[in-house]
């Protein structure tokens, strides 16, 4: 470096003298401290966000479940509520009918009350000790089983297996449970992919109203279809009222149960009747690519494949059917067994069966812990079936009615227990501490018919608030 | 033509023997001389006898008009020429009034004055008075003669000293009005000769150097008083002047005039800093219009004399338009003072560097020849032509800052400047919940640039953000001139100081503060240079100059502490550090109240000037000054800090860091290295603070929050520019000098990195600039809502947002929602607790009374926007008392309460104090603006001479 002329004289002075050591330090300490304390600062860059936290549980005091109306006649409806013996509350039922009153059901916890109402859907609520694990269902008569669940509003359902045209046609039924009106979209889907041109989007329903849709009138098709019911206002519920002609000119009648979101999930389809005379599976792919979906059947000892059930493909966007009858015929015959479904991508499933001359529709399940359940039809042989989805777990079912019994029971993985129902046990109530599906199947000379066991709602959540920052 | 010349002497015995050979000299001599003493004691009777003789000397104790009268009693001479005993006549002064009293026929005649001693100086050529009674000469301050004024004119009136007047109008008029014993008779005489017919003319080829002993205040007369008070004397004399010879017409409306005018001329001398001579014009005005029996006489004498139809004299008058002018001459003095203030520093460096050198300095060195025309001049001119492309980028890097804008950590601005004005003023503020929470410091600088922009707050954000840059560069450069000039102790090099002012004017753009709305960062950055600027003279050695940097730089500090909490507690800091070298370097100096003073002024002005709000903090949240200006933001990391970057949207963080490297390099130039380790020493200090800052968490009433770091960031940007234009002067002249070795290719490497930080930071801006900014009106707010909110505080909405897994959060929008200057507000606002309870029921097990009671705290609607939680919305759906209604959008959810609303949900009284302190705040910006006002040079108060 040159040496310093001028008023830098100075400068250079004091470098050379006293200050050489202070001001070395300082020089080479400065960026030095710098660094350091730049290392060493809280790793920032988001501002404390503003956080509520988890929400809390608490007992349910108030639900509404909406049972489906009648098939032909006003069937009744059977409701329940699986909240603790001894709980206090009140369970009442109104129709969706303008100007209906409400009538309460005289019932207690874990006793099962029926009611023969109109031929409309029924809004059913409990308050109180009996809002926790609302249920109810409604039931076909014995010459033509079925069953239909109630269930609770919700914001997205899905159903697989309808129809909408000459020999198989569906009626959709949405209710709105609340006093002010609700909207909701239904999305139809072919296998010629989603129906644009169908007049079924903003669907209002007026507070406390019901209204019926025919599929055949908004979008006829031969096709089997597959409806995503979606709520835009309010809240709503769906059922699907499905009427199937059979070669021989009969029309058999059933409710069509809501079935799992589309999901790349282990899906199972439970409780197949030992014989049928058609079974056809209906999937539905929403997703942009395809589906490679593989077939299982899940029997009491064991989960096979059967040679007879390939790979299906099912393209983005489309539903794809298949024709199971021939295929599970001797897979089935001597075992209460379910279909195992897996998917490479998310997809909606649903099974068909023509039993005894009898239309029963079978949804697809994933896996839920906890405690389900659900009504029993009065008449046929009914068994209740269980499938762990992941590991071996001890179930226990629970009967209203009859004796009361309670059935212990290990269900290894990768198989399903099928327990027969005691005789005048009008409701069961399954427990367990691992992942499973359940369902309630009915067999009669007459036909079959399937309830699939929901999980529980015995508890609400409560969100925690707070004020945003400003 | 008889003449004789009638020297009037009052302790003059310093400028007589001049005097005296003066009248000897005279090519035309006077018939007689005749002296008239008045009184004084000096021994000027002595010197006078022994010239003239004794018959020559007349002693008449008395004023200067009552020796007139006196001595015209033994005078017979067709003419009189009076001459003081201060004023000089040049050899030819007597003979060229005569030839011209021939020429013109006037009946007085007055000769060009002269400054003596510098005798090149011109003071008068002819007199006349404006009406605001200041007495006008027609000359600027300090001119030359130059002959510019060379023309023998009708004027109102001349200067006494070297008057020639016809004896018999002398004695006419009554000789001077002893009223005005030694001020302004001059004109009340010429005024009313004027209105009796006379004709007066000023003969500029007769010089007379005039000493002006007595306007000087030189010369002490019992007159005037024990106290100089000449200033008080002068405008007395001119009142009086004016109301006495004014026309009876204009007398109710001149005296009106003289009231506001006096008003006016108080404001402005204590704008000027001058207290005595604001005084001196209420005192003169008192004094004149309390003795109106003095004026009736006085306008009954004149009347005597002029008979009932005087001449018009408005022609020899001041034009009307005048005083306007000085007006503002005296404004754009005061402006141009205060722009050129700062320089002096670097300067009086430079004069005093090239006056060792032996080098005249030429201001204009690169200016071509004044009559070349202007465009040729600027198209010539690359520094021009830089200049405005700069600023043409400029504008177009802002364009989305012309129109209303928000965004990022900024809020709309409110529709008028009223409702800042309101914020400001009021203690209680409608908004929230309601509350007393203190205004943030910056709506009042805010507020003010909206008002003066016909109260547009929009254009107030819009000019904050398009200037930002151009007023950043230029301040830079103001800043880096001094430090170069300063701490490199050289000539500073254009081009060096160029690239540091385009380095950190790219700070406030590239750290993506503009583009994230961080108003407070852009503000403070904007401002930092100007600061810095202003603190340089702290060291200055003239105390009178600490003290006025001191002043500046405090305010200077109000104003980025108003934006940038921050700063306030960083210069405390430094200032902190700053005394305590000098106490452990010369514990002598730091007692010395002018070494001190100066440096605790700043910190003692912020808090001063930000009164209410500071005031009102320390009463709810001190912590909150460690916020940034606006919503809050996120921090930015250590590396992030150092490449003066603040997360997206930014430009590049490479481009940031390439500072470092030449920064650090810097540190090893021996010759400036002392600055270049101040200049480490403060980024180390920020870091260190940032560090800590980091760490802290600020909890406010309205939740949690992380300090800001802005400022520092700034900070350390503006320090690590200043370390690398400081070394790098006449790093290349040492390169040269030298044969090549490994020191010119790591030059360039260095001087290509810092080449690219201006460049990439500002192209980004310029070229690709993402930002947050939009235009205000797409919030989650329905329209119809906010038109409904806009008609009262009682017609709020409630915003939930969240869902049930993470919680949600509320907040009440009410008028046109929060806009600038409110957050700060809220955030020291706690909360509505029974509204949180009962949003809290809402959303979990609604009844109609929880609706009820919302409504109450002045709900109306309640709005989920986008995504909506489907378990909220259906819980709400299915509540009596509420309506679904219509959102903004599809996925927006809303709904109305059926009760009505109920008014009056959210008033209340703000603290007793805050008026009262809003006033003294006004009032102290006021004073501080007058305090670091640069001192206004005038002739009696010549401007003190630094050594």
């Amino acid at each position: 470096m040159s040496q310093p002329s001028g008023a830098g004289r100075r400068v250079a002075q004091i470098g050379k003298s006293r200050g050489l050591s202070l001001g070395l330090i300082l020089a080479v300490g400065a960026p030095v401290v710098t660094a350091l304390a730049l290392a060493v600062q809280a790793p920032a860059h988001e501002q404390n966000p503003v956080v509520a936290g988890p929400p809390e549980t608490a007992p349910l005091t108030s639900a509404a479940v909406v049972c489906p109306g009648p098939l032909l006649k006003a069937e009744s409806v059977s409701v329940f509520s699986a909240a603790e013996s001894g709980a206090e509350g009140e369970i009442s039922v109104v129709s969706t009918e303008r100007r209906a009153q409400p009538s309460l059901i005289p019932v207690e916890a874990e006793e099962v009350g029926v009611t023969d109402t109109p031929s409309s859907p029924v809004i059913v609520r409990g308050t109180d000790g009996l809002a926790p694990g609302l249920n109810g269902a409604r039931f076909g008569r014995a010459s033509a089983p079925a069953a239909g669940e109630c269930v609770a509003p919700s914001g997205e359902r899905w159903f697989v297996g309808l129809g909408a045209g000459g020999f198989h046609q569906s009626r959709i039924e949405l209710v709105n449970p609340d006093s002010g009106p609700a909207v909701a979209d239904v999305t139809l889907f072919s296998t010629d992919g989603q129906l644009d041109q169908v007049q079924s989007r903003g669907l209002t329903i007026r507070g406390g109203g019901s209204t019926q849709l025919d599929l055949a009138r908004i979008a006829p098709n031969r096709d089997d279809l597959a409806v995503r019911v979606s709520v835009t206002r309010g809240r709503v519920t769906a059922t699907f009222l499905d009427a199937y002609t059979l070669g021989a000119g009969a029309t058999s009648r059933d409710w069509v149960p809501t079935t799992t979101s589309p999901t790349d999930q282990l899906q199972i389809i439970p409780g197949l009747a030992r014989s049928a005379d058609e079974r056809t599976l209906v999937l539905f792919n929403p997703g942009i690519d395809v589906a490679r979906v593989t077939l299982q059947v899940v029997g009491k000892r064991s989960t096979f494949q059967p040679s007879s059930l390939q790979e299906i493909l099912v393209p983005a966007g489309r539903v794809e059917i298949r024709d199971l009858t021939e295929g599970l015929v001797r897979a089935v015959a001597k075992d209460d067994a379910s279909l195992v479904v897996s998917s490479t991508a998310p997809i909606a499933a649903g099974l068909r069966e023509v039993v005894n001359g009898d239309l029963v529709h079978h949804p697809a399940m994933t896996g839920a812990t906890g405690a389900a359940a659900g009504l029993i039809p009065t008449v046929g042989d009914s068994v209740v079936v269980v499938a762990p989805t992941e590991v071996t777990g001890n179930f226990t079912l629970e009967f209203i009615g009859g004796d009361g019994d309670v059935v212990p029971a290990a269900v290894q993985a990768r198989t399903a227990g099928a327990f027969k129902v005691p005789k005048g046990a009008t409701a069961v109530i399954v427990r367990a501490e691992v992942p499973y599906v359940a369902a309630v199947r009915t067999v009669s000379p007459d036909g079959a018919a399937l309830l699939p066991l929901r999980p529980l709602v015995l508890e609400t959540l409560l969100p925690a608030v707070v004020p945003a920052w400003p | 033509m008889t003449v004789t010349a009638l020297l009037v002497s009052h302790d003059g015995a310093r400028w007589l023997p001049a005097v005296l050979a003066g009248l000897a000299d005279q090519q035309r001599r006077p018939e007689r001389v005749l002296a008239v003493d008045t009184g004084g004691n000096d021994g000027s009777a002595d010197l006078i006898r022994e010239a003239l003789g004794p018959d020559s000397v007349i002693s008449h104790p008395g004023s200067f008009p009552d020796a007139v009268r006196h001595a015209l009693r033994s005078i017979d001479s067709e003419w009189v020429w009076l001459v003081h005993d201060d004023a000089n006549p040049d050899p030819g002064a007597l003979a060229a009034l005569l030839e011209a009293a021939e020429e013109s026929g006037a009946d007085i005649l007055g000769p060009k004055l002269r400054e003596w001693p510098s005798l090149r100086r011109l003071l008068e050529a002819g007199l006349t008075i404006s009406a605001t009674g200041r007495r006008e000469t027609g000359l600027e301050l300090g001119e030359y003669d130059q002959g510019q004024h060379d023309t023998i004119r009708e004027v109102l009136a001349v200067n006494t000293a070297g008057m020639l007047v016809r004896r018999e109008v002398l004695e006419e008029l009554g000789g001077f009005d002893s009223q005005l014993p030694l001020f302004g008779n001059d004109i009340d005489f010429g005024w009313r000769a004027a209105r009796a017919g006379y004709k007066t003319v000023i003969v500029p080829g007769a010089i007379v150097f005039h000493a002006e002993a007595a306007h000087r205040g030189l010369r002490r007369t019992r007159l005037l008083g024990r106290r100089l008070r000449t200033h008080r004397a002068e405008r007395e004399a001119a009142l009086f002047t004016l109301l006495a010879n004014v026309s009876s017409r204009g007398l109710v409306w001149q005296a009106i005039r003289l009231v506001f005018g006096t008003g006016l001329r108080f404001l402005g001398y204590l704008l000027a800093r001058s207290p005595g001579h604001a005084g001196d014009e209420v005192a003169a005005l008192f004094n004149v219009f309390t003795r109106p029996g003095r004026i009736i006489s006085a306008r009954r004498s004149r009347r005597a004399i002029h008979g009932g139809s005087p001449e018009d004299v408005r022609r020899l008058l001041a034009p009307w338009w005048l005083p306007y002018r000085h007006g503002l001459d005296f404004v754009s003095d005061l402006a141009t003072a205060a722009a050129n203030q700062g320089r002096d520093a670097a300067a009086r460096r430079r004069y005093a560097r090239a006056e060792d050198a032996g080098i005249p300095i030429d201001e204009d060195e690169e200016d071509l020849s004044p009559d070349s025309g202007l465009l040729a001049r600027f198209l010539t001119s690359p520094v021009a032509l830089g200049l405005t492309a700069f600023a043409l980028l400029c504008l177009w890097g802002a364009r989305e800052a012309f129109g209303s804008i928000t965004g990022g950590a900024l809020s709309p601005a409110p529709e008028t400047d009223n409702h800042w004005w309101t914020l400001l003023v009021e203690g209680w503020h409608e908004i929230g919940p309601g509350t007393d929470a203190p205004a943030p410091g910056y709506l009042l600088p805010l507020a003010s640039l909206a008002s003066l922009l016909n109260g547009s707050p929009t254009a107030a954000v819009s000019v904050m953000f398009v200037l930002a840059v151009p007023l950043a560069a230029w301040g830079a450069w103001r800043f880096l001139l001094v430090a170069a000039e300063l701490g490199a102790a050289q000539e500073h090099t254009r081009v060096l100081v160029g690239w540091g002012a385009l380095a950190y004017a790219a700070v406030p753009v590239a750290s993506g503060a503009w583009g994230q709305g961080r108003f407070g960062i852009v503000v403070a950055a904007t401002l930092l240079p100007w600061l810095a600027h202003a603190a340089i003279a702290l060291g200055d050695p003239s105390a009178e100059r600490r003290w006025r940097a001191a002043w500046r730089t405090g305010l200077l500090l109000t104003l980025i502490t108003a934006f940038a909490p921050t700063a306030w507690l960083v210069v405390v800091l430094v200032i902190a550090a700053l005394l305590a070298t000098i106490a452990r370097m010369a514990p002598d100096m730091v007692r010395d109240r002018a070494v001190w003073g100066p440096l605790a002024v700043p910190i003692a002005v912020p808090p001063l000037l930000l009164l209410p709000a500071a005031v009102g903090v320390l009463g709810h949240d001190v912590s909150t000054i460690l916020l940034e200006a606006g919503r809050l933001s996120p921090t930015p990391s250590g590396l992030e800090l150092l490449a003066g970057r603040l997360g997206d949207p930014s430009a590049p963080l490479w481009a940031g860091l390439l500072l470092v490297p030449p920064a650090l390099i810097a540190l090893a130039r021996n010759r400036t290295r002392i600055v270049v380790t101040a200049c480490w020493l403060v980024v180390a200090l920020a870091a260190l603070l940032a560090t800590l800052l980091s760490h802290v968490t600020v909890e406010l009433p309205a939740g949690e929050a992380r300090p800001g770091l802005g400022f520092l960031l700034v900070i350390i940007q503006g320090a690590l520019v200043t370390a690398i234009v400081t070394a790098g002067h006449g790093v290349v002249a040492e390169l040269r000098s030298e044969s090549l070795n490994w020191r010119q290719p790591l030059a360039g490497v260095v001087a290509l990195c810092a080449v690219l930080v201006p460049v990439v930071g500002l192209g980004w801006w310029f070229a690709i600039g993402d930002d947050l900014l939009t235009e205000p009106g797409d919030n989650d707010v329905p329209a119809y809502m906010a038109q409904a909110a806009e008609l009262g505080p009682e017609h709020g909405v409630l915003l939930l947002r969240g869902n049930v897994d993470d919680g949600l959060t509320w907040s009440v929008y009410r008028d046109d929602g929060i806009t600038l200057g409110e957050e700060e507000i809220l955030a020291l606002t706690m909360p509505d607790e029974k509204l949180d309870e009962k949003v809290a029921e809402l959303v979990s097990r609604p009844t109609p009374e929880v609706v009820e009671a919302i409504a109450g705290e002045g709900v109306q609607y309640i709005v989920m926007p986008d995504p909506v939680e489907a378990q909220v919305a259906a819980t709400l759906d299915a509540v009596a008392g509420l309506t679904q209604a219509s959102g903004s959008e599809r996925t927006t959810r809303a709904w109305q309460i059926d009760e009505p609303p109920t008014r009056g949900v959210v008033s209340g009284d703000g603290p007793w104090w805050h008026l009262p302190f809003f006033v003294l705040q006004v009032i102290a910006f006021l004073a501080v603006l007058v305090l670091c006002g640069p001192a206004r040079p005038t002739f009696d108060e010549p401007e003190e001479d630094e050594s």
